[in-house]
């Protein structure tokens, strides 16, 4: 045990080390930013849902999952990604890297398991440099600015699983979302003949507001799961640090998640899953000048696990799966934007099930588009690569 | 085990950073920065503007001046004392070097080297010299007095040191030499009797006044020597020249300007500088930015300021003082004591300067030339803030000098109650919502 933890330390140590680390995505721009579910390597290699699967599941969508757990664990979900931005003509490279998931379980008894979580929810980060012409005065100078954006929502989530029965398992969880944006907008001169000094603001806003999820998990044990979920949350309050920037409050939607996995045979399982964002369209701010729209939202995938590689004590799953969703912002005057992705996935485990140490890479090609307007006509499209890697430990 | 791993994820988690991508510029609205021009008259931001002069004298002033009825008023003298020198050296019969302490000297000659791209008049220009026969103090010279100092105040027989008899007169005709090269040097011969009665080194009533006969020109000297002839007692078929330069010369000038004046007067020698008192609670001053939106008004202390000039307008310079040589204008606060007169504050940090040298000409009637600018942005940009320098508040005064004092006798003059132009920037972070 003390072993694999030491490897498991070096091998992230290393590769948050080598990992860029810059915004994640231009979709970023709208609204709250992208949305970054809570889940684990496995599950993204099933669709991306997070829930109803059959075995290990550390995803933070439905309490009712980890029902039954019979081992103390932690969960920790590491996400590198490149993306390629393109938007009128002119492409542009981004980097990211986050931990959509850190989980603490615990099971106080057989029918009794506790979770403390923090899962990522929305994702703000990302940097743009603009060249342009400013008229100033009788004059036009050119100006550079860069705005950089760096933050987002995450969900610190408490949550306590029961196991009624081995086919009836339910869940409740409760938190706060929370989370910062530092928004830094830095504006140079090229023109330096009168001596134009550059131009900086740094604003920070701090993210709050409580959600509450119940779940309910059905089991023929080792055919079938069938798993959901309903999440409800307060607006999010948005109180700015510094006097410049201003409060605002932002609608949080309905979430209702569902999903399943069934066994097609002794080595292979399908997943199937869905979730729903309800609210309508409607302005997603208060403040009445601000231009962000938000929408109702699907988001679907599935896929398939292999397990016949390896033995009884060492499994090596093979994943292949896809999802598609629709992205939630959007500014005022622009088309909603999609994403989709396609996914290979890996597995090791020490002991099947509930092993000692569990390890899963998912590896995504995926894309983006959307945000079409009658300023960006051709509107914003990305291409990705997307690593999510899980390591889980348990004890006794 | 488990803490180990925790505290490896927040490591980790730390070790972000961003790098901004070239695109996506367009998908930005293009007025959540903006950057704009405000011109705010005088009225708007000061509170006073004065202009201060006798930072120095005439006395030690790197040239000398000559001028008569310039620009119909001014008038000036250059004076200087010679040594004669008690011992000179030859070459006896035998060519050895001997020294020789009792020469007879049998003429000489003022030459008075003129800085001719600054001097002006109707060519030819007749000069007279004059002997000073009173005694006199170069440290305090003036076109009224012979000596001016504490508790001894002494009058000119003559003003302008003119209480002595001619002694001969030249021209300068600006003609060229055999070699092409303009003439720049005025010589006007000294006769031996004169010398006779500058050797005398026991009274300080001797010297020589310079003055301009021809009226209208001012010229301006770099240098003045008198050449004198010698013949050595053991070789009296031999003339030696020898050369004496005056200890402290000095030119007196008629009229004097007052100590103080209510216009932005800045150079000179003596040397004006102008302060500017700014108005308190600049921070909280409204302004209009018609750039931005018809009904856009920002309070200076909410929006960044990207650039702060004194926009000066040049007006004619006082009779016979218009600048000779150019300048260049340099911003320095002023570091006030409640102890201190205004005028005599130390000056604090430099905050600016002009981009270009003013041109003489841009100070001649009538003076309507092109804005002069000096910029100011740090010094308004530490009012706006209101924030404490050093556990005080900023200073609101400010300076405008030559950033070379001294070293022209003309000034620049300019319209009193200055515009202020501000080039202020402000980001509208909801356009970014």
């Amino acid at each position: 045990m003390k072993r694999s933890t030491g490897i498991i330390g070096t091998t992230l140590c290393t590769l948050a080390l080598a990992a860029p680390l810059a915004g994640q995505s231009l979709f970023a721009t709208r609204g709250l930013g992208l949305p970054s579910p809570a889940v684990d390597a496995r599950a993204r290699a099933l669709g991306g849902i997070g829930l109803g699967l059959i075995g290990l599941n550390s995803s933070l969508v439905n309490p009712a999952d980890i029902a039954g757990l019979g081992r103390r664990g932690i969960a920790a979900v590491l996400q590198p990604s490149t993306a390629a931005s393109e938007i009128g003509g002119e492409r542009g490279d981004l980097e990211a890297s986050r931990f959509p998931v850190v989980r603490l379980m615990y099971p106080f008894s057989s029918r009794f398991v506790a979770s403390l979580g923090y899962g990522s929810l929305l994702e703000q980060s990302w940097g743009v440099t603009q060249d342009r012409m400013e008229q100033i005065g009788a004059d036009s100078v050119a100006v550079t600015d860069v705005i950089q954006s760096n933050g987002g929502i995450a969900r610190l989530s408490l949550g306590v699983a029961f196991q009624v029965s081995p086919v009836l398992s339910f869940g409740v969880a409760g938190g706060s979302h929370t989370g910062n944006l530092d928004r830094r907008i830095t504006r140079t001169f090229s023109d330096t003949t009168i001596g134009l000094l550059p131009f900086e603001t740094r604003l920070t806003w701090d993210y709050r507001g409580l959600f509450a999820t119940g779940g309910v998990r059905l089991d023929v044990p080792d055919v079938v799961r069938l798993s959901a979920s309903l999440t409800l949350s307060e607006d999010i309050e948005i109180d700015g640090r510094e006097e410049d920037a201003r409060d605002d409050r932002a609608k949080m939607p309905v979430r209702i998640n569902a999903g399943a996995s069934g066994a097609l045979s002794s080595t292979l399982l399908l997943a199937l899953g869905g979730e729903y964002s309800g609210g309508g369209t409607a302005p997603l701010f208060q403040a009445t000048d601000a231009t962000a729209m938000r929408r109702s939202t699907w988001r679907l995938g599935g896929g398939f696990e292999y397990e016949g590689i390896g033995s009884a004590a060492r499994a090596l799953p093979i994943r292949l799966g896809a999802s598609w969703s629709q992205l939630p912002y959007y500014a005022a005057g622009e088309t909603p934007a999609t994403e989709w992705s396609a996914a290979l996935g890996f597995g090791f485990r020490v002991q099947p099930v509930q092993g000692l140490a569990v390890g899963d890479l998912t590896i995504e090609r995926g894309g983006r588009s959307g945000l079409e307007s009658t300023a960006v006509p051709t509107g914003l499209s990305e291409s990705f690569w997307r690593v999510t890697i899980s390591l889980s430990l348990f004890g006794n | 085990m488990k803490l180990r791993i925790a505290l490896a994820v927040l490591v980790i988690g730390s070790c972000g950073r961003e790098v901004p991508t070239g695109v996506g510029g367009s998908l930005l609205p293009e007025d959540a920065v903006r950057t704009f021009e405000v011109l705010l008259d005088g009225s708007a931001w000061l509170v006073r503007d004065t202009a201060f002069s006798k930072f120095d004298r005439a006395f030690g002033a790197p040239f000398l001046i000559v001028a008569e009825n310039f620009d119909g008023a001014l008038d000036a003298h250059t004076l200087a004392r010679f040594g004669i020198p008690a011992v000179i050296a030859a070459l006896d019969s035998t060519g050895v070097s001997r020294n020789d302490s009792t020469p007879v000297f049998i003429g000489g000659r003022v030459v008075l080297q003129l800085d001719t791209l600054r001097s002006s008049g109707d060519l030819p220009i007749l000069m007279r010299i004059h002997r000073i026969t009173e005694s006199w103090d170069p440290a305090t010279a003036s076109w009224t007095h012979r000596v001016d100092s504490a508790g001894n105040r002494q009058t000119w027989a003559q003003p302008g040191a003119l209480g002595g008899p001619a002694i001969d007169t030249a021209s300068w005709t600006g003609a060229v030499d055999s070699l092409g090269v303009r003439v720049d040097s005025l010589v006007i011969p000294v006769d031996s009797q004169t010398i006779a009665a500058w050797s005398d080194t026991t009274t300080n009533a001797r010297g020589v006044v310079i003055t301009m006969v021809t009226p209208g020109g001012r010229l301006r000297s770099s240098d003045l020597v008198l050449r004198l002839d010698a013949r050595p007692t053991f070789r009296p078929d031999t003339i030696v020249t020898v050369t004496s330069r005056p200890s402290d010369p000095v030119f007196i000038y008629d009229p004097v300007l007052p100590d103080a004046a209510p216009t932005p007067f800045i150079g000179g020698r003596p040397s004006w500088r102008t302060y500017f008192e700014v108005r308190d609670g600049l921070d909280t001053l409204s302004i209009a930015c018609p750039e931005v939106s018809a009904t856009c008004r920002v309070r200076l202390g909410d929006v960044n300021v990207t650039y702060a000039g004194i926009q000066l307008q040049p007006a004619p310079a006082p009779p016979g003082f218009a600048p000779q040589d150019s300048l260049r204008i340099g911003a320095q606060t002023l570091v006030l004591s409640e102890f201190t007169p205004i005028e005599r504050s130390p000056l604090g940090q430099g905050v600016g300067a002009t981009r270009r040298f003013l041109q003489p000409a841009e100070f001649r009637p009538p003076a309507d030339g092109p804005l002069v600018e000096v910029p100011i942005t740090e010094f308004v940009a530490a009012l706006a803030a209101d924030t404490l320098v050093d556990g005080a508040p900023p200073s609101r005064w400010i300076g405008l000098l030559p950033l070379v004092e001294g070293v022209d006798f003309g000034l620049a003059a300019f319209q009193p109650s200055p515009v202020l132009r501000l080039i202020l920037t402000i980001a509208n972070e909801l356009q970014l919502r």
